[in-house]
């Protein structure tokens, strides 16, 4: 199999997961509202994703299924898709740097990202004066995002075989370019 | 392999940087425009949403309808007392049946030899629910129905008893319905018996608090909430729900409809009461014109 028809299989299959996350969280089950948040999916699965193989990630691919997501799920247009790609970016920029990461490590990235987007969804709102739900109640969704965390990866890890690509031998590939 | 996969994207490198850099641009621009001027991206929205939702009909249906079994499933072990529970409830239900029969015979009655005209009953278009707002701090629903049924920006949306929400954006084939609960909602209501005014606000919880009351102390726990129709969107005598006290003291309103379940919602068309525009000619020296044959008739006579 080429190497271009494995990428368009991978590519393919994060657009599914996507498009299942955005599916699952439209369906009319929690119409009155409930105490507990839900997690976001969609981060979670995004940022196990782009762990692995940020390369899967292109931005032509995400850009448009990030902001299709804003327009669907009732947040403001753009503002989220931007942190999200950014954050995706970040991931990918780290990449050349380090091998493999154990679990622990990776959760506690996946962790501090998560809250770091959406203390800067939160601010951004408050500076464009949007009215929006109270700073407490979005990080308690960013915590149970950021527990869920493990199980998406898991789920990739394990579930899909969804592994880094780690350089062959002899080809060490040392300091970034 | 798929190490060629990682390595050919390498030599694009600077261009996907532009290319970050181009679409974090464009995102963070529409956000802007959303911002400055909202209801043109907001009928985008609603176009998109118009363009993609009803095609997943037939997926999002079935899945909906299987969770809902799954949870009623869970509710089996009750059956037994829940049947004897409903059988009791029926019991009452038909007293009050016959009673109110009787009140509307009585009413009629009353109502004719008064000859009292009533405001016109109410159509509405029913539409089935088809998604909710997808994020756990918005709370609306996106239903069936929309431009193509002749539904407006505006209206009040009903389940079977009471009020639901109101309609916050009109596509084509699809119209969303902001919940009571949203943070964004606030209508107008009257508090029976005291007749109350007060604005009925949602605040993401099950309960909305019940704000700009004049004296609250005329209100008890238990009283009927009805719209007001004073703001001139809803008519004006739609259930709501009962007042109900929190434990800090302050009023929050049982919402009568069943918001765990919401499956038809009806859309009432509302057209608002027409304006009265001049003062009708009481004070003004603008008198109709008197009918020709009378006014001859009339003259003599002084």
């Amino acid at each position: 199999m080429s190497a271009r028809g494995a990428l368009a299989r991978a590519r393919g299959l994060y657009a599914g997961l996507f498009a299942l996350c955005v599916f699952v969280a439209l369906l009319p089950l929690n119409t009155a509202p409930n105490d507990w948040p839900r997690p976001d999916l969609i981060l979670a699965l995004t940022l196990a994703w782009a762990m692995r193989r940020p390369a899967d990630l292109s931005v032509a691919l995400i850009a448009p299924l990030f902001l299709a997501a804003d327009l669907l799920l009732e947040r403001p247009p753009g503002l989220w898709a931007a942190l999200l790609l950014i954050a995706v970016e970040t991931l990918r920029g780290r990449r050349r740097r380090t091998r493999p990461l154990p679990p622990l490590t990776e959760w506690l990235i996946a962790a501090l990202l998560i809250g770091v987007l959406a203390l800067a969804f939160w601010a951004a709102q408050v500076l464009f004066l949007v009215r929006q739900p109270p700073l407490d109640s979005q990080m308690a969704r960013a915590a149970v995002t950021a527990l869920i965390y493990p199980a998406v990866a898991a789920f990739l890890h394990f579930g899909l075989g969804l592994r880094r690509h780690t350089p062959p031998d002899g080809f060490g590939r040392g300091i970034g370019t | 392999m798929a190490q060629d996969a990682d390595r050919g994207i390498d030599h694009f490198r600077p261009v996907r940087r532009i290319l970050f850099g181009i679409a974090v641009t464009c995102l963070l621009a529409l956000f802007v425009i959303w911002r400055i001027d909202s209801p043109r991206v907001e009928r985008l929205r609603m176009a998109m949403i118009d363009a993609t939702v009803p095609r997943l009909e037939w997926a999002l249906a079935p899945v909906t309808v299987m969770a809902q079994m799954v949870e009623d499933f869970r509710s089996y072990h009750r059956i037994y007392e829940q049947n004897r529970e409903l059988r009791r409830e029926l019991q009452k239900m038909r007293e009050w049946k016959e009673a109110a029969l009787q009140l509307e015979q009585k009413n009629a009655a009353l109502l004719d030899l008064n000859n009292v005209r009533l405001d016109p009953k109410l159509t509405y278009v029913t539409g089935v629910v088809l998604t909710d707002s997808g994020s756990p701090f918005r709370q609306s629903v996106l239903l069936n129905v929309g431009e193509r049924d002749g539904i407006r920006d505006g209206w009040a949306a009903m389940d079977g008893i009471g009020l639901v929400g109101r309609i916050t954006g009109v596509g084509a084939r699809t119209t969303r319905v902001m919940l009571m609960t949203d943070p964004g909602s606030s209508i107008p209501v009257t508090i029976q018996p005291s007749g109350q005014h007060a604005l009925l606000t949602g605040d993401n919880s099950a309960l909305p608090i019940v704000e700009f009351l004049e004296s609250p102390e005329l209100v008890r726990p238990g009283d009927r909430v009805v719209s007001s129709g004073d703001a001139g969107v809803f008519p004006a005598g739609l259930l709501v729900g009962a007042v109900a006290q929190s434990p800090d003291g302050r009023f929050r309103v049982r919402l009568a409809a069943d918001y765990e379940r919401l499956e038809f919602l009806r859309v009432l068309r509302y057209r608002g009461a027409p304006p009265i525009a001049d003062t009708g000619g009481l004070i003004s020296t603008k008198l109709p014109p008197v009918p020709e044959a009378l006014a001859r008739r009339e003259s003599p006579l002084p």
